[in-house]
């Protein structure tokens, strides 16, 4: 083994990721409470946990050569894979709570896993800018196994006593083409 | 190898009976590469997609990877995307801009014209006798537009592409060349592999408007305004004689309401009307500009449909997608939006909303079309005896020669009717027993 000499040390941690341990703890319960919801099917009582004013937002990926990396993700003009505001997501709750909708009828067994939570303050007293990793895996019928990794960057809004709703939610999916029949679970 | 008498009792288009195994088939997909995909048009790009010379974007013909690129002179030219060395991707993004491409293998690297131009220590190597122009990528040998879009053959002997369209063409006009200025893609291509044979999806665009009734009741449902619900969701005082399919020789295929009903729209729900005032505008532009017949099976009345082999389109919402094959049981699909390139900028942007709510993966509607071709291959893919000996029921509408619909030649039908899907095969198998295109009638 070659003595390594450090040059620059350790990188020191942003200042912004130490907000109240307590508020860290309060939003990181929020969040397995609502992935709670979705693996529980309980979807109407999640979509009460999006703002009236949410968006919803799933980019596509892409495989860029090195010159024009920054557009790996899609952009606002461009396609996404969702873009979606408090309505529509009511209308993705309610289709899968129709028992008609075939993708997820039989229902699926999804198990959402959040984790590296990291929590920002914002300019907005109540707002706070909440970054974690997903891992979900969706089992169907017999055989059918799908799983999605990614990473979630949310606006969280604290609208009361131990209450919080999502305002803002950037979904990055870990795959250039997406590898199951269809994206039937929410992130 | 599989022989010219199986195919066709697999096939038997004329009496709507098909047999699960060109769907399951090692055999049958192998040979589907050369017969079909090897020499029919295949969807490559849009212009709007490569605008600036060295703009290139990947996709593949069959399964065979190729990339589409526009060159100094604007033309644009069309290669395989694999290294004349050992065989890998020379251009390993999704899409962009380069001057060349380099092999990151050995570093052969060629130009936007598909050239060899440089080869680390060549003439160490290979000596100073090496003739590089026998060594460029191989060209995609055929390579026409139509409207904009790009679509090229390995066949170089394929007749040309507009002669290829047949009947068809009023329908591509109608919908891409609607308004003065055409189409133009939005950005971004949305891929997703899923199980499932190709045709099961090319076949669905051509003349399936019946499973939208089962397989998609939940969007109607969730996403229609119950004022809406019954004149909007094919549940209308027509029912379903408010239908009409189009079937050609040439295997393409589309299903589309009758222009006179209200049933038009199949885009649904909230910032809809944005787009039905567009569509409207649109309509008289049509009639104006291309006439009657034109206009009565505009973009706005289209459902859905297919141009054989495998580029399928919905008029409304405004989306196209290619079903590469990736083995028997297996298929991709690149999927884009199309606005009017006229249109104002509100009226682009719910276009784009409009389409993404119900098609592409996560889509109200499309979500479930996933589903069912899954479906099908799963049961397919166990390779049981007895599911194999089923001849499928593609007899919907047989015997029937309501309006113009000939049974061998296609047109139009009113009302439902696997025609289609009929012709499709008819056209499939021609190609995969014949020599040649199979484009006679
Ligand atoms: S494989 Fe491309 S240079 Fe060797
Ligand atoms: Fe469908």
């Amino acid at each position: 083994m070659t003595a390594m000499t450090p040059t620059t040390g350790p990188a020191a941690l942003p200042a912004s990721l130490f907000v109240d341990s307590a508020v860290r703890a309060e939003i990181e319960q929020f969040l397995y409470f609502e992935v709670e919801l979705l693996d529980d099917r309980r979807f109407s009582e999640w979509l009460s946990l999006c703002a009236d004013d949410i968006r919803y937002w799933m980019p596509m990926r892409r495989n860029r050569l090195t010159r024009d990396r920054d557009k790996e993700n899609s952009g606002p003009d461009e396609l996404s894979h969702l873009n979606e505001t408090r309505q529509s997501l009511g209308w993705r709750v309610a289709q899968l709570e129709s028992n008609m909708h075939w993708s997820e009828a039989p229902p699926s067994r999804t198990r959402h896993l959040v984790t590296n939570v990291r929590v920002a303050a914002t300019e907005t007293p109540d707002e706070y800018a909440v970054r974690s990793n997903f891992l979900c895996y969706r089992n169907r019928l017999e055989e059918d196994v799908d799983i999605w990794a990614g990473e979630r960057g949310d606006v969280l809004r604290r609208v009361g006593v131990r209450q919080w709703q999502v305002v803002r939610r950037t979904i990055l999916l870990d795959q250039s083409v997406v590898l199951s029949p269809n994206l039937s679970v929410l992130f | 190898m599989i022989s010219n008498e199986t195919l066709r009792s697999y096939v038997q288009w004329e009496d709507g009976l098909i047999s699960p195994h060109i769907f399951s088939s090692e055999d049958v997909w192998q040979l589907e590469q050369e017969r079909v995909f090897g020499r029919s048009w295949l969807f490559l790009a849009h212009d709007s997609q490569i605008p600036r010379p060295g703009d290139f974007f990947s996709t593949y013909m069959g399964a065979d990877p190729v990339m589409i690129v526009r060159q100094s002179d604007g033309s644009v030219a069309a290669f395989l995307n694999a290294c004349r060395h050992r065989g890998m991707k020379v251009c390993r993004g999704d899409e962009g801009n380069s001057k060349a491409f380099t092999c990151t293998y050995h570093g052969w690297s060629y130009d936007t014209a598909g050239r060899l131009i440089g080869m680390p220590a060549a003439d160490d190597t290979y000596g100073p006798d090496f003739d590089r122009s026998r060594w460029g990528l191989v060209p995609v040998n055929r390579l026409e537009h139509y409207q904009g879009f790009w679509f090229g053959s390995f066949d170089e002997s394929i007749v040309d592409l507009e002669t290829s369209l047949g009947p068809f063409k009023i329908h591509m006009d109608t919908f891409l060349d609607s308004m003065p200025g055409g189409v133009e893609f939005v950005g971004g291509t949305q891929r997703a592999k899923m199980s499932g044979n190709w045709k099961i999806a090319a076949e669905q665009f051509a003349g399936d408007s019946y499973h939208a009734f089962q397989s998609h009741v939940s969007d109607f449902t969730v996403s229609t305004p119950p004022e809406l619900l019954d004149t909007r969701s094919f549940q209308g005082e027509h029912g379903f004689n408010g239908f009409h399919h189009f079937g050609t020789v040439q295997g393409h295929g589309a299903g589309f309401n009758d222009a006179r009903s209200d049933q038009r729209y199949y885009a649904i729900g909230a910032g809809t009307d944005v787009v039905d005032r567009w569509q409207d505008r649109v309509e008289r532009e049509v009639r104006e500009r291309l006439g009657d017949e034109a206009a009565d099976t505009y973009r706005g009345t289209i459902l859905h449909g297919t141009l054989f082999p495998n580029l399928s389109f919905l008029g409304t919402p405004t989306a196209l997608r290619v079903w590469h094959p990736r083995g028997p049981n297996e298929m991709e699909m690149y999927s884009w939006v199309y606005v009017d390139k006229d249109a104002p900028p509100e009226v682009k942007e719910r276009m784009k909303w409009v389409a993404q709510q119900h098609f592409g993966p996560q889509g109200l509607a499309e979500q479930d079309d996933g589903e069912n071709f899954a479906a099908i291959a799963g049961n397919l893919k166990r390779r049981g005896a007895q599911t194999h000996k089923i001849m499928l029921n593609y007899r919907m509408g047989l015997g029937d020669t309501n309006d113009t619909h000939e049974p061998a030649t296609g047109g139009r039908h009113a009302g439902m009717n696997e025609m289609p899907q009929r012709l499709f095969y008819r056209r499939w198998l021609r190609m995969m027993t014949e020599d040649g295109t199979g484009e006679a009638a």
